[in-house]
């Protein structure tokens, strides 16, 4: 109980215009294989040192493909997710190393809401009982006022009282939606994180509800972290503008500012990929080739750079720095570093010198394989050409088996007919190996 | 609560409805098994530059709460080399119309009860007067839907993983097109052909991914090798029933692409339904608006743009935010939602949502109205009944 007492009165000193909440070099990872002893050897980068802040009462949009860990920095923030490394600050305090029950003050101040309305209700609960449970388990009014304050947020949002005791069956999407924002409002929340309200919607409904965010928004001084693969309903509700690439921060600035001058070619490529419902608008379309990578494997250096028609040599090996461009508008890409620009010749000294070693350690596997060593015998030049043809294909080798397998291939891939008639040349010796071993 | 809901039956009534729908069920379905002449199902096609023609298309499932009219009375026509876009929300009737167009409608309980579809085939001929001759799809047998389906007439489904089996290989999917196509090519042939429909969606290792199962590729992939099945017969129709819907805006852009290039060097019709007035304005030539299971409005891609006439069409391009537009003022919504599709009065069913609604809108529903010589409307406002 003097737990919960002091952290209730932590806030309150906080100061006014600090934003309410700041997330610095958040990293999120997810162990994908793990060795005898169980312990982690690989991981799936979600989250990738995220860092930004939301003022109060504004709104941040996370935008991004799927897969691109806007949901699991959504969750994340909300601890849901324990981090693996970075600081959530929140209202001032520091929530990153809190326990559970340290964390129960704060499950007040920030809610969820999901994105599929048909599978977040429980459907054996009536809509009074949904949004009456947070206000119970938190103590928000007194008892015997439930009743009344669930009516009352109830109205807020949208929903007649005769719903009250009715069950999320027989509401339809838009209506359940409303009551999932209901049952994350019941509790007074200071920050709320959207996860794709509303893609589950149709049009007409989709409007009614982004309506109904503002509304609720500038009513009870909301401050909204919306996650949404959709621009356009992004550009609708929030301030500010994430731009999420695999598990990366690629564009982060003002609404108004990214949507007249988006800067980074993910940014630009994404933008121009929206359809816009004008049969007579012709946009010069950027078209992205290929798909994302898998964010088990992503690329070295700017995660963006198999996909980027301005690619350069410095992006294929280094990662990018967050730069400044304009006032809160930060871009991560080699093109607005004055650093990578003044120091070409050096990068690209660097850059050889990289791709040396990554032949050389390529080569070194390949050893291991009677197929590659015998090309590499016959057609040294064409080899070493393919190999960091390969390499630079943009999937960088895994180690172990999977390398020779891949090597093969991009090989094949690339010229098939050499590759064939070189492999065919090296079967009879290959055969003759094998006889001797024999 | 003592108030009780409308949408409640009594045993009594669902009795009644469960009765009635069997005996429904049962008269449709000794319809469809009855043997018919050739005769029957050919009939001629009112005009000759239309690929397809959907006249009066009613079809309905009997459900145990009421019977539901998905599609009540569409007409449209899809010409020759054109794609025509279908728009609606959820629960309109678009997806019901194109699975009635190649007979997939889930029987016994969905039952298309009247209209045609007139199907304008190659393989037939005029007939004396001259007119060109076509398939009732509507009438014509199952067994001889076959030679239709999956040749000429083609569908792109929603969810690619769902509609490719996770069993299999890409290669024997394909494969098995191919030998539908021509039963007596051999592995290889068939092997060969598959490739080659890969290469020609933009599948960039043809000879890998046809070894690969679909849970190894992306969804942006798996919708190519949908693609490439749906090509695989040299169809006149692709229906592609949301085909972006699942994918991220740079893979759709993609696809779209891709689309747009087939439908162009194929020299095939694209029946195109989404919900994304976006991909519609791209894509399309001609535009058809569907609400409650009926068409309120079609007409050419400019028309329906730029002089919307219902007032749904007017609000659905409001109601969505778009890139360019400005932020800050509030956006336009559609008060109250799709009707309950069960006993819908013979009024406008927009009624209830409009805001232009005139004394007349109660009292019957609107016939379709000339505006121009492409674009009809099914609304009061614009013109007294003929």
């Amino acid at each position: 109980m003097s737990e919960k007492f002091e952290n209730g009165t932590a806030p309150a000193t906080g100061e006014g215009t600090a934003p309410i909440l700041r997330v610095e070099h958040l990293k999120k990872y997810f162990p994908i294989k793990r060795n005898f002893f169980g312990r982690p050897v690989a991981f799936l980068r979600a989250v990738d040192d995220v860092s930004f802040q939301v003022e109060a009462g504004s709104a941040i949009g996370i935008v991004g493909e799927s897969g691109c860990g806007k949901t699991t920095l959504g969750r994340t923030i909300l601890r849901l997710y324990e981090t693996d490394g970075g600081e959530i600050v929140f209202h001032g305090d520091n929530i990153t190393k809190l326990k559970r029950k340290g964390m129960q003050k704060y499950r007040t101040e920030m809610q969820l809401i999901f994105q599929d309305p048909y599978s977040s209700l429980s459907p054996r609960m009536t809509v009074g009982a949904i949004i009456a449970e947070g206000v119970r388990a938190h103590h928000i009014v007194p008892r015997e006022k439930v009743h009344d304050y669930v009516l009352e947020v109830m109205k807020k949002c949208g929903l007649q009282p005769q719903y009250y005791d009715r069950y999320p069956h027989e509401f339809s999407g838009g209506q359940r939606q409303r009551i999932c924002i209901a049952r994350a409002l019941a509790v007074r929340p200071k920050l709320v994180v959207c996860d794709e309200p509303v893609s589950a919607l149709d049009v007409s409904i989709q409007a009614q509800i982004i309506n109904l965010l503002k509304e609720l928004q500038t009513a009870d001084g909301l401050t909204y972290l919306f996650i949404s693969h959709d621009l356009s309903v992004v550009k609708y509700i929030s301030d500010q503008i994430m731009v999420m690439y695999l598990g990366n921060v690629m564009e982060l600035g003002g609404t108004e500012k990214i949507f007249e001058e988006p800067l980074h070619p993910y940014t630009q490529a994404l933008f121009s990929a929206v359809p816009v419902p004008n049969p007579d608008v012709k946009m010069n379309r950027i078209i992205l080739e290929g798909d994302i990578p898998s964010p088990a494997n992503p690329p070295a250096g700017c995660k963006f750079h198999t996909r980027c028609s301005r690619c350069m040599n410095a992006c294929r090996f280094l990662q990018p720095k967050y730069t400044e461009v304009g006032e809160g508008h930060f871009v991560a890409c080699h093109l607005y570093d004055k650093e990578i620009a003044a120091d070409a010749e050096r990068i690209d000294a660097e850059y050889v010198e990289w791709l040396q070693g990554q032949i050389a350690a390529a080569k070194k596997f390949a050893q291991k394989e009677p197929h590659l060593k015998e090309l590499e015998r016959m057609r040294p030049d064409l080899y070493t050409k393919w190999l960091s043809d390969a390499l630079l294909s943009g999937k960088r080798p895994l180690a172990g088996k999977k390398v020779r397998a891949h090597l093969f291939e991009e090989l094949e891939r690339m010229d098939a007919e050499e590759y064939a008639r070189v492999k065919a040349c090296e079967n009879p010796a290959k055969g003759e190996e094998e006889d001797s071993d024999a | 609560m003592a108030k009780k809901a409308s949408n409640y039956l009594t045993l009594r009534e669902s009795r009644k409805i469960i009765r009635y729908n069997l005996k429904q069920m049962k008269y449709y379905e000794k319809l469809k098994r009855r043997k018919r002449a050739a005769e029957e199902y050919t009939t001629v096609m009112r005009d000759e530059g239309n690929l397809l023609e959907i006249e009066g298309l009613k079809t309905c499932f009997f459900t145990d709460s009421g019977t539901v009219m998905s599609v009540n009375g569409v007409t449209f026509d899809v010409p020759k080399n054109k794609v025509v876009g279908v728009v609606g929300e959820s629960g309109c009737g678009k997806s019901v119309t194109s699975l009635s167009i190649m007979q997939l409608v889930q029987a016994p309980q969905g039952q298309i009860v009247d209209g045609q579809i007139r199907f304008n085939s190659e393989s037939l001929g005029r007939d004396e007067e001259g007119r060109k001759l076509a398939y009732d799809i509507v009438r014509m047998p199952t067994q001889e839907m076959y030679s239709i389906r999956g040749k000429d007439i083609t569908m792109i489904f929603q969810e690619p993983m769902t509609s490719l089996n996770p069993v299999f290989t890409i290669g024997s999917q394909l494969d098995e097109v191919a030998f539908l196509m021509n039963p007596k090519a051999t592995k290889e042939e068939a092997k060969a052909q598959s490739i080659e429909m890969l290469k020609k969606v933009g599948i960039s290792m043809p000879e890998h991914t046809y070894d690969c199962y679909p849970h190894e590729l992306s969804g942006g992939m798996r919708q190519r090798v949908m693609i490439a099945m749906a090509l695989a017969g040299n169809p006149k129709l692709i229906i592609a029933d949301e085909p972006t819907t699942a994918l991220d805006v740079t893979i759709q852009a993609q696809i779209l692409e891709l689309l747009r290039e087939l439908q162009k060097s194929q020299g095939c019709s694209i029946m195109l339904i989404t919900h994304d007035l976006g991909v519609i304005a791209e894509m399309a030539d001609e535009v058809v608006i569907m609400y409650a299971g009926r068409v309120i409005e079609r007409g050419t891609a400019q028309e329906i743009f730029h002089s919307p006439l219902h007032p749904y069409t007017v609000g659905l391009q409001k109601s969505k935010p778009l890139i360019t537009s400005k932020a800050g003022e509030p956006l336009y919504s559609i008060p109250g939602q799709v009707p309950n599709p069960i006993n819908l009065p013979d009024t406008c069913y927009f009624r209830n949502r409009c805001d232009r609604c005139v004394q007349k809108c109660g009292e019957k529903y609107p016939p379709d109205i000339r505006v121009t010589d492409t674009h009809t409307v099914a609304c009061w406002l614009y013109g007294e009944e003929e």
